[in-house]
């Protein structure tokens, strides 16, 4: 499946500045797309720099350096009265569902403010847009006057969901919306995703460290280490065979769910080390089981793996053949 | 309709606090050893006096009789009398009182219009310079307020101010030796002299006020402008306020989301140093020489004055009950979710 494109990102970057002489590399460097319609998941252990890669993508952070253009136009170069008339199509969905909702406001004040925001519809009209949107991401209308604390963590997710997508945006960021979830919720929440992504065309950044789950809901896959891309394909090719050692321990550490098959080895040990002024060489080279002298003397570009598929790994062919 | 079920619901709350108040004070006269007539007369009276003083206060009378009479003496304002002095408590209440009070109500109203402001700005990122600047202070404020007494920052003010600079008046009280106190209708001095229109008094009673209500200010403001800081910078971290800029709010509408989530707990803590104040002053009273409710309190305890000490227990009492009252009803008014019962 293709995808006309509607988010490019080039060369982004964002530090943040310590003092005189340190920063932190929150991003580095990253370039990839998205399509309409399209869902990118994006994966990587905590502190790789997703949710920064997001929040600099509607622009809730100023990206340092590198472009994002999306649809068409200039991001990093918007206005705030430009940004303010992108941000109905432009929405995120947070983790932790019960603190992204005002506590002093209704479940209908909140779905129903960005309407209001946004549109010219007089209050009512936004009232039953609001409640029309919550009844598809599956909420009684009994819930409409409730407060957030009032409901379960599922509705309470639902409703950041139907907050995200009542001015039928053309992208979401969803920042690891199902990870403080339990299963059964969490399966719940992806199938309204899915179902609304079905419904209105919509496009998503599914940031996440369960890969489950953004295998589930993923049409391609980026994986970020320490603030950079260190593979980008397919969900289905990555799936399969993996080009980056980074994305092979990743991929090793989630347990089958069969459990006769033997436990894979090839887990990485060690934790994401220091982002503080990165040094220009493999992020991966400290944990990396096949490194060679060469990945410390560069940051390894974006090999094309062929069928879209890119890997910055210098030995990414040898590991394709098999030879490692 | 549901405020107005609420507000009724919070008031009623008041009769059982008051019934409870009562008893409390009424059992902490009896709890007390000795005979309260003689307590009251003094050592030195003669044992008729006593006696006559007994019956009139219906000691000689069952329990419960006695604590009716007890309820029915503080309807009519008759709180005893102070052996010590020999006055009328429910006198010298009249003015203790309010010197207390005005000196409460303007250090917490500095502390409202000087210290809230600046522990909002420095909660906010960004702001340039004023911000920065904003910040320094707020970081030098909150090291230095948990560590300075009272009464030695009292006396540090009056030494700056009015020994070294001569800006304000000395220590001598609630007005100048030479002026009059104006007629009594709150007893407040600042608001009795507006009454009356005497400018000359209210500037002088203002300026005898100013020192102690800095140093009330500075040093019990702290706990305020703590937890207003801490909270707005929590709320301005919060997800739905980053939400808030995400959907496009204007910044003004944005802060205005985070302070009024940020609000309650800085009152409910105003609310908690208010009340404890009323006592707890004592040492600026003191070093003012403002002859206030808690320079009274701790006269009547060191000469073992039992009815004014009682006095003092049922006005604090009352005190923080009303003040109590005042934060839930500020709670009320700013978080929607009160009327709901909706809080865990």
């Amino acid at each position: 499946m293709t995808f006309a494109p509607l988010v490019q990102v080039a060369h982004l970057s964002k530090r943040f500045r310590l003092d005189r002489h340190h920063y932190v590399g929150a991003v580095n460097d990253i370039s990839f797309t998205i399509g309409k319609g399209e869902t990118l998941g994006l994966v990587g252990e905590s502190g790789s720099g997703k949710t920064t890669v997001g929040r600099c993508l509607l622009r809730l952070i100023e990206p340092s350096a590198g472009s994002i253009t999306f649809a068409g136009a200039d991001l990093t170069g918007a206005s705030a009265a430009e940004l303010r008339a992108l941000r109905p199509r432009l929405q995120l969905v947070f983790q932790d569902p019960l603190a992204s909702l005002n506590p002093r406001r209704t479940i209908g004040q909140t779905v129903a403010e960005p309407l209001r925001l946004h549109t010219r519809q007089s209050a009512a009209a936004c009232r039953a847009a609001a409640a029309e949107m919550l009844r598809e991401v599956g909420l009684d209308a009994s819930r409409f006057d409730r407060y957030p604390i009032e409901l379960t963590a599922s509705e309470q997710q639902r409703v950041g969901i139907a907050r995200a997508l009542v001015t039928r945006p053309d992208l979401v960021v969803l920042d690891e919306p199902t990870s403080t979830l339990d299963p059964i919720m969490r399966a719940e929440i992806l199938d309204v995703l899915e179902r609304m992504q079905a419904a209105l065309g919509v496009s998503y950044l599914f940031i996440s460290h369960d890969l489950t789950a953004v295998e589930r809901l993923s049409h391609r896959i980026a994986v970020m280490y320490l603030g950079r891309l260190v593979e980008i394909g397919s969900t289905r090719a990555l799936m399969r065979q993996q080009d980056h050692p980074y994305t092979r321990a990743l991929l090793s550490a989630v347990l089958d769910a069969d459990p006769t098959k033997p436990i894979p080895p090839h887990v990485v040990e060690g934790e994401i080390p220091s982002a503080v002024n990165p040094r220009d060489e493999c992020p991966f080279v400290g944990r990396c089981p096949i490194h060679i002298p060469v990945c410390r003397d560069a940051m390894p570009g974006m090999a094309d793996m062929g069928g879209a598929h890119f890997a910055a790994c210098v030995r990414a062919p040898e590991l394709v053949r098999g030879a490692l | 309709m549901r405020s107005l079920i609420y507000i009724g619901r919070r008031l009623l709350l008041l009769v059982p606090q008051l019934l409870l108040i009562s008893i409390a004070t009424f059992v902490l006269i009896r709890a007390l050893p000795g005979d309260p007539a003689r307590l009251e007369l003094g050592p030195l009276a003669p044992q008729e006096g006593v006696d006559q003083l007994r019956r009139q206060l219906r000691l000689d009378q069952p329990l419960p009789q006695q604590y009716l009479a007890y309820v029915e003496r503080l309807a009519q304002g008759n709180l005893g009398r102070s052996w010590v002095g020999s006055t009328e408590v429910s006198a010298d209440l009249a003015v203790r009182l309010p010197a207390t009070l005005e000196l409460i109500i303007g250090g917490m109203l500095l502390v409202a219009v000087v210290l809230v402001p600046l522990a909002m700005v420095s909660a906010m990122p960004g702001g340039g310079i004023a911000g920065q600047l904003a910040r320094k202070v707020s970081f030098g404020y909150g090291l230095l307020a948990g560590a300075l007494p009272d009464f030695w920052l009292g006396l540090v003010l009056i030494f700056v101010f009015f020994s070294l600079l001569g800006w304000a008046p000395g220590p001598e009280g609630r007005l100048g030796i030479l002026d009059v106190s104006p007629d009594h209708v709150t007893g407040m001095y600042t608001v009795d002299a507006l009454i009356a229109g005497d400018l000359a008094t209210f500037w002088s009673a203002l300026a005898h006020l100013a020192l102690p209500c800095i140093t009330l200010a500075f040093v019990y403001g702290a706990p305020v402008f703590k937890m207003v800081r801490s909270s707005l910078e929590s709320a301005l971290k919060a997800d739905y306020t980053l939400y808030a800029r995400a959907v496009g709010l204007r910044p003004t509408t944005v802060l205005r989301y985070a302070m009024r989530n940020a609000a309650p707990p800085s009152i409910v803590m105003a609310g908690v140093v208010s009340g404890y104040l009323l006592g707890g002053a004592v040492l600026i009273e003191t070093v003012f020489n403002l002859n206030g409710l808690g320079q009274y309190a701790v006269q009547a305890v060191t000469t073992a004055d039992y009815a004014p000490i009682q006095a003092f227990v049922l006005i604090s009492a009352v005190f923080t009950m009303l003040v109590y009252l005042l934060v839930d009803l500020a709670y009320f008014a700013l978080d929607p979710r009160v009327s709901r019962g909706a809080t865990r």
